[in-house]
């Protein structure tokens, strides 16, 4: 008797921990927008100016036909 | 009796929470895919907006088709060796040469080019995917790299003149670009505009020289600066967003465009008995189409949220 309430409190720990991590793993990243913010590094303006900037070996991905 | 209970409890145990980790891996994957073709044609599309963008975007997706064509082909040959029934796969490869047909017919100046942009290349991801299926179960593992080597010793001048093509536009566009952006920020570089526009400089470089001269700007200059980069960025991926989803809503127009590219695509083939083998087949082709333009759409309504993310992603990082 003793072994099964083990196994039973067993089985519901190891669930909570995988269902903890499942939901750590899938969470959507959330964004924090802070309106106020001032600081803007020169490397993230940097960034956004180069949007636009095209890689010459960029290709257009359909897939391998094999 | 008990000890056996506990052991079963145990191994039951193991199964249960390895199994839904299995399958929580295959979703991620499935959602990595889903969300790597909706980013991909988020940026495709971002760089659409002039006529010159739009240009090297067809193009290269003309390539990747061309590729497909080309390796499709080599897969019907070795088929056709071992006597196997190839019809299906020569519609397939048909259809990609109606989909590069349609291209070529495009403007990239068209109202409707971005669109029938992200439609094409759905379907061609689609055609791509139905022939891999099928060839899949025809081919074993020794034909797959017989036909690998094959392709390696292959003349590749064609997938060669599009990259020539490619990489030329894609450096007066950068130059375009650049320009601008140094016009905006009071950069004056006409060295490092040259060598970008004959391909003689690197995208660090060109990044560098842009942080060096944010980094002379007091902190209200940077801040426009910023402010007028982010701004003309939303605009973009909004008009993107837009764009995306007006391909959604027109592409049920798509069945008679693509039946007729398919009947020009069926009149160019050489070899006479695969024309009529693939224009007998193309009678009942239509059902085939609208299924897969059922299921492109449902993809672009599906792939709608991870684009809103994206786009929030972007927005969200910082605002004035």
């Amino acid at each position: 008797m003793k072994k099964v309430i083990t196994l039973v409190l067993l089985l519901i720990l190891v669930s909570a921990v995988f269902f903890v991590l499942y939901s750590r793993k899938t969470e959507t990243p959330k964004n924090d927008v802070n309106l106020t913010q001032p600081e803007v590094s020169a490397n993230e303006v940097a960034d956004e100016a180069l949007r636009e900037w095209m890689d010459e070996n960029e290709e257009v991905q359909i897939g391998e036909i094999i | 009796m008990e000890t056996k209970i506990f052991a079963a409890g145990i191994f039951l145990l193991l199964v249960l929470n390895l199994f839904p980790g299995v399958l929580a891996q295959e979703g991620v994957q499935e959602e990595l895919t889903e969300e790597k073709i909706a980013q991909d044609t988020m940026s495709e599309v971002f760089t659409m907006g002039q006529k010159l963008g739009a240009e090297i975007r067809l193009l290269q997706l003309e390539k990747s088709i061309t590729r497909n064509i080309i390796v499709g082909d080599q897969v019907i040959l070795k088929l056709k060796e071992e006597g196997k029934n190839t019809t299906e796969l020569e519609v397939l490869i048909t259809e990609l040469e109606a989909l590069k047909l349609e291209i070529q017919n495009l403007n990239p100046e068209d109202e409707d080019a971005v669109e029938r942009f992200v439609n094409i290349k759905h379907d061609a991801i689609e055609i791509t995917k139905e022939f891999r299926e099928i060839s899949r179960d025809l081919l074993d593992k020794g034909d797959r790299l017989e036909i690998a080597e094959k392709i390696k010793e292959m003349d590749k001048n064609e997938l060669n003149q599009y990259n020539e093509r490619i990489r030329n536009k894609i450096r007066v566009q950068n130059a375009e670009i650049i320009r601008k952006i140094f016009d905006s920020l009071g950069i004056e570089n006409e060295e490092l505009l040259t060598r970008i526009e004959s391909g003689n400089a690197t995208y660090a470089e060109v990044r560098n020289e842009i942080r060096n001269a944010i980094e002379r700007m007091t902190p209200e200059e940077r801040r426009e600066a910023w402010g007028a980069l982010k701004e003309s960025g939303v605009r973009k991926d909004i008009a993107v967003r837009a764009r995306i989803e007006k391909a959604r809503l027109n592409i049920n127009k798509r069945r008679a465009i693509l039946l007729d590219y398919l009947k020009k695509a069926s009149e160019k083939i050489q070899d006479p008995e695969r024309k009529a083998r693939v224009q007998n087949a193309i009678e009942k082709r239509s059902d085939i189409i609208q299924r897969r333009i059922d299921t492109i759409s449902n993809r672009l309504e599906k792939t709608k949220e991870i684009r809103e993310n994206i786009i929030e992603r972007r927005r969200g990082g910082r605002q004035e």
